[in-house]
């Protein structure tokens, strides 16, 4: 073998065999957040009717909820694992492995998040649509994420794209729907991932 | 070969020449400990000749492992020692020396 051979195979090994541990404390926080933001534009919904526009629908509210629930499940979630890590003496690292969990979980996020606010401005009232996109994309995203990072985050992506496409032809539900998918899942998980490295 | 150049050569392990011994110091160097499934599945080799390798750089002094049951199923992890630190890094700076002549 070249040098240089063995020394990008030895760099690839240090890279891949990293792991990158997920705590259970993250999902249950971000589940939470999630519940606490939709059950709050479930009230501020009402009776109005998502299928039409222009019809009393509080698209200025629910945009305002919608962007500090989005800030506050990223960045809760985030702020715990620095204090966590820090506790633990772990340096938080932007090593290629964590790139390439990044990228594998925002590139979908993003598409579908771009695909929401499009719909947002769609004058031919979308709005009940956007649950649905927004399970779906990212419960593929974590579909993929199960495969370079915790194993078991295949069944939560794979019940969030069941409940996305649910939200698809149950539209009336959609918001329900993504109550449970972005609120329960991830509390579930959590729960279940709290429980098994106790266990 | 490591007659034909002492002074460019120091540090070159023939030990780290096979692919797989390479790739467990690889993975052990970068991880505080490892499981046998977990570097079999890594390293994408066959449990024979995993162990056989394995058991060269333990006797080398490079790795050690630890037997224990996780509920009722065996485990061994493995980790790296601070002779085998020490080696792997020689190694990779030989390495880096070679590819710069």
């Amino acid at each position: 073998m070249a040098p240089g051979q063995a020394l990008e195979e030895i760099r690839d090994m240090m890279n891949r065999s990293t792991r990158s541990y997920l705590c259970g404390w993250s999902p249950l926080l971000c589940g939470l957040v999630a519940l606490a933001g939709g059950l709050l534009v479930r009230r501020l919904i009402g009776s109005a009717d998502a299928h039409a526009y222009d019809s009393g629908f509080p698209i200025a509210p629910v945009c305002i909820v919608a962007v500090v629930t989005l800030a506050l499940g990223v960045l809760v979630p985030f702020v715990f694992s620095l204090i966590r890590a820090g506790k633990n003496g772990i340096a938080l690292s932007f090593n290629a492995n964590n790139r390439r969990l990044f990228v594998t979980l925002f590139l979908p996020v993003f598409i579908g998040g771009m695909m929401s606010i499009a719909m947002c401005f769609a004058k031919t009232g979308m709005y009940e649509w956007i649950p649905a996109v927004m399970l779906c994309f990212y419960g593929l995203a974590v579909t993929n994420l199960s495969k370079c990072s915790e194993p078991s985050l295949e069944w939560p992506g794979l019940i969030l794209i069941l409940i996305g496409l649910t939200a698809c032809f149950l539209r009336r539900y959609a918001l329900e729907l993504w109550i449970l998918g972005f609120g329960a899942v991830h509390v579930v998980y959590g729960v279940y991932l709290i429980f098994k490295s106790r266990g | 070969m490591a007659e034909q150049n002492p002074i460019l050569l120091d540090g070159y392990d023939k030990l780290f020449e096979n692919r797989v011994r390479l790739g467990v110091m690889s993975v052990l160097a970068a991880n505080d400990s490892y499981d046998f499934v977990s570097l079999r599945q890594m390293l994408g080799v066959t449990d024979g000749n995993l162990t056989t390798h394995l058991r060269a750089l333990e006797t080398a002094g490079y790795v050690t492992s630890v037997k224990q049951f996780i509920g009722r199923k065996p485990n061994t992890s493995y980790s790296i020692t601070e002779q085998g630190r020490c080696a792997f890094t020689a190694h990779i700076t030989a390495l880096s020396k070679l590819l710069k002549v």
